[in-house]
């Protein structure tokens, strides 16, 4: 789909079943928007239906789409995996935390701040490890996220407030305190930044950006021949995943109001990689859902502390029967189901989607490469 | 204080550290060349070897040799598990696809080890081999440590001429040389993937029995021995058994002589450093391993 997604839409002395593939797609967006709409209208209304706990786990769950956000974009439309996401986000946390306890500046100042310094973290780690094709990446990752977990956030005294962690003063919106225990306020500022997040990973999917992006994943040599400046594309595509990474850290400092180490180590970011393949790397919706799942399982677990790990051996074995029996995830199914649907709209045969062995280097999961056409983020 | 002594004490702490590093690298680079998968579970599989020598030996009480041929037997029939009904399926698809069912392999094998085994730092390894010390000189060693390097070198070097005499690993040779080839040439590809799988996971299961007494037995110590492991194999460029096993022995030893410098989180540091050094100097690593065994193949 590569080659179809690089070519204008909108070519003159096109056949009939491409301009009414075209409708399709206009009208695909214009779905897409009104579902976007929707979700937004729903968020905004949530704090009006329920209060206090719910209200906060929902908010988590926004701060958790924000970190799958990261995964899409790197997993999903560059065909890299990280095991370090979770890292990147305790990073933006300590760093925004850290920041506003030093030098006492605004939590709004601070965590900008930590999110471009993370995006600089990233390029700097991903230099080395993309200018090699093949698996270098997840590598260095696993290694960055050990390093995380046993120095940086361990024996590094100015982040970690020498090793007390820190509590922050929540900020005042529209002379608002953000404190206030019935957590409006706070849904609403995580909203605001989850909202960004989509918006970013949205422009960039459908912009230069993303094109290039699916020309790589697809056919990496192809691209390069074609003038892609491939490392540098892929560089970016890390750096994003790592601020926005971050930006999730940012609000979850915010939302837990402290920060310590142990939600951010290797497991976890294990984790969101598994929780961001088995809900389809490529889907909004599926990206929600599977937040909603990481957020509400533990908590249902808690009331059974022994079956914690429970978690775990879910993400790993729904991961893998993802891999060998869904390369979608639960989100491509959903984009499956839209495509049917838009092809039974468009009554185009011109939509058939390449046979489902993807090249060797190709995106995970590999099969079913996807061009502009399916729209669903 | 740094004396000479000292630093000769902990280099041979850390060749004692990196041999075992050296063999879980081995398994690493065994299963890549001869399969394309990078197993990131390669030291969950070690980990949980470990626990299960731990059960049947440590909280049971069962004579250490039974407890411990029950943790290789694990670990071969996880590793041929593994490869059977996750990974061959998946032969034709990316690698990443195959690394991702790996990581998968590595969240349960954690899980389940904490749900069994408790999510604790109180757990007392089977002690192998002595603890007790040696004095040699004005250093002191202790028989585990010296008993380790004895044994990884003897299991290299036993890999080594398997894969140079033994059907079998003239067939894995081949297999990691040029698959298409040697299935035409008659060479069961399947069962040279299983072994491949079987023997890789036995270095895994052996790296961490012997590693216990020397760390913290918890579910994720010997987990994390994977990253170790791979620093070593990139060493090795992923493919020269020599090299890796030297690359996990200098690993080890500059580890060990940290620890005088900077805090025991900083051997991560060191890790990262040289996994992104490696990659960095990847024509060079390439070149010295080609003139080190004269070839790109695997040995």
């Amino acid at each position: 789909m590569t080659i179809s997604a690089t070519r204008p839409t909108a070519a003159p002395n096109r056949p009939a079943g491409d301009r009414r593939l075209a409708a399709a797609r206009l009208s695909r967006n214009v779905l897409d928007g009104a579902l976007g709409l929707g979700v937004l209208a729903l968020a905004a209304l949530a704090p009006s239906l329920v209060r206090g706990y719910v209200l906060i786990v929902l908010t988590l769950v926004l701060v958790y789409t924000v970190a799958l956000l990261s995964l899409v974009v790197l997993t999903g439309y560059v065909g890299q995996v990280s095991l370090c996401q979770a890292s990147f986000m305790g990073l933006g946390a300590f760093l925004t935390a850290a920041l506003m306890g030093h030098y006492g500046i605004s939590y709004f100042v601070a965590g900008p701040i930590a999110i471009a310094l993370v995006f600089l973290a990233g390029v700097a780690v991903g230099l080395p490890a993309l200018r090699l094709r093949g698996l270098t990446l997840a590598i260095v990752t696993l290694s960055l996220a050990l390093l995380a977990d046993n120095f940086l956030f361990v024996d590094v005294g100015w982040l970690n407030n020498n090793g007390n962690g820190w509590r922050i003063v929540r900020p005042h919106v529209f002379g608002v305190s953000l404190d206030r225990p019935d957590g409006v306020a706070l849904f609403r500022v995580a909203l605001v930044g989850a909202a960004l997040a989509v918006l970013i990973v949205v422009r960039l999917r459908r912009g230069r950006t993303g094109k290039t992006w699916f020309a790589m994943r697809d056919a990496e040599i192809a691209a390069a021949t074609s003038g892609v400046p491939v490392v540098r594309m892929k560089l970016l595509a890390f750096g994003v995943a790592a601020a926005l990474a971050a930006l999730a850290g940012m609000l979850y400092v915010l939302v837990l109001g402290s920060v310590s180490a142990d939600r951010f180590n290797f497991v976890a970011s294990i984790q969101l990689l598994a929780l961001a393949v088995i809900a389809g790397i490529r889907s909004l919706p599926g990206v929600v859902l599977g937040a909603l799942f990481y957020i509400a399982l533990p908590q249902i677990l808690l009331q059974f502390p022994a079956l914690v790990p429970l978690t775990s051996i879910i993400l790993g074995a729904g991961l893998i029967v993802q891999v060998i029996t869904a390369p979608q995830g639960l989100g491509g199914l959903i984009e499956d189901a839209e495509t049917r649907l838009f092809r039974h709209l468009a009554g185009a045969r011109a939509t058939s989607d390449p046979p489902a062995a993807g090249p060797p280097d190709s995106a995970l999961p590999g099969s079913t490469p996807k061009g502009e056409g399916h729209a669903t983020l | 204080m740094v004396t000479p002594t000292l630093l000769l004490e902990l280099t041979l702490v850390g060749i004692a550290f990196g041999a075992l590093y050296s063999l879980a690298a081995l398994g690493i680079v065994l299963i890549y060349k001869t399969t394309g998968v990078l197993n990131f579970a390669h030291g969950a599989i070690g980990m949980f070897s470990t626990f299960i020598a731990y059960e049947f030996g440590v909280v049971r009480a069962w004579p250490a040799p039974i407890a411990l041929l029950l943790a290789l037997l694990f670990a071969a029939g996880f590793g041929w598990f593994m490869e059977r009904f996750t990974l061959r399926p998946l032969r034709a698809r990316p690698a990443l696809t195959r690394v991702i069912v790996t990581l998968g392999w590595l969240l349960i094998l954690q899980a389940v080890a904490g749900l069994i085994f408790g999510d604790t730092n109180y757990h007392v390894p089977l002690q192998i081999f002595p603890r007790r010390g040696v004095q040699i000189a004005q250093l002191t060693l202790g028989y585990d440590q010296i008993a380790n390097v004895i044994v990884a070198a003897i299991l290299a070097v036993l890999l080594g001429l398997f894969l140079r005499l033994a059907p079998l690993g003239i067939a894995m040779r081949a297999t990691s040389d040029n698959p298409a080839a040697a299935q035409l040439l008659g060479i069961r590809v399947d069962r040279v993937a299983a072994s491949s799988w079987i023997l890789g996971s036995l270095l895994a299961a052996v790296a961490g029995l012997l590693l216990a007494p020397l760390v913290t037995l918890n579910t994720t110590s010997l987990t994390v021995l994977v990253i170790e492991a791979f620093g070593a194999a990139l060493i090795g460029g992923l493919s020269s058994l020599t090299l890796t096993f030297l690359g996990g022995i200098a690993l080890g030893v500059t580890q060990s002589v940290l620890v005088v410098f900077v805090p025991p989180g900083a051997k991560e540091v060191l890790t990262f450093a040289v996994i992104l050094g490696v990659l960095l100097l990847r024509r060079e690593v390439r070149t010295l391993a080609i003139s080190a065994v004269g070839g790109e193949g695997l040995l």
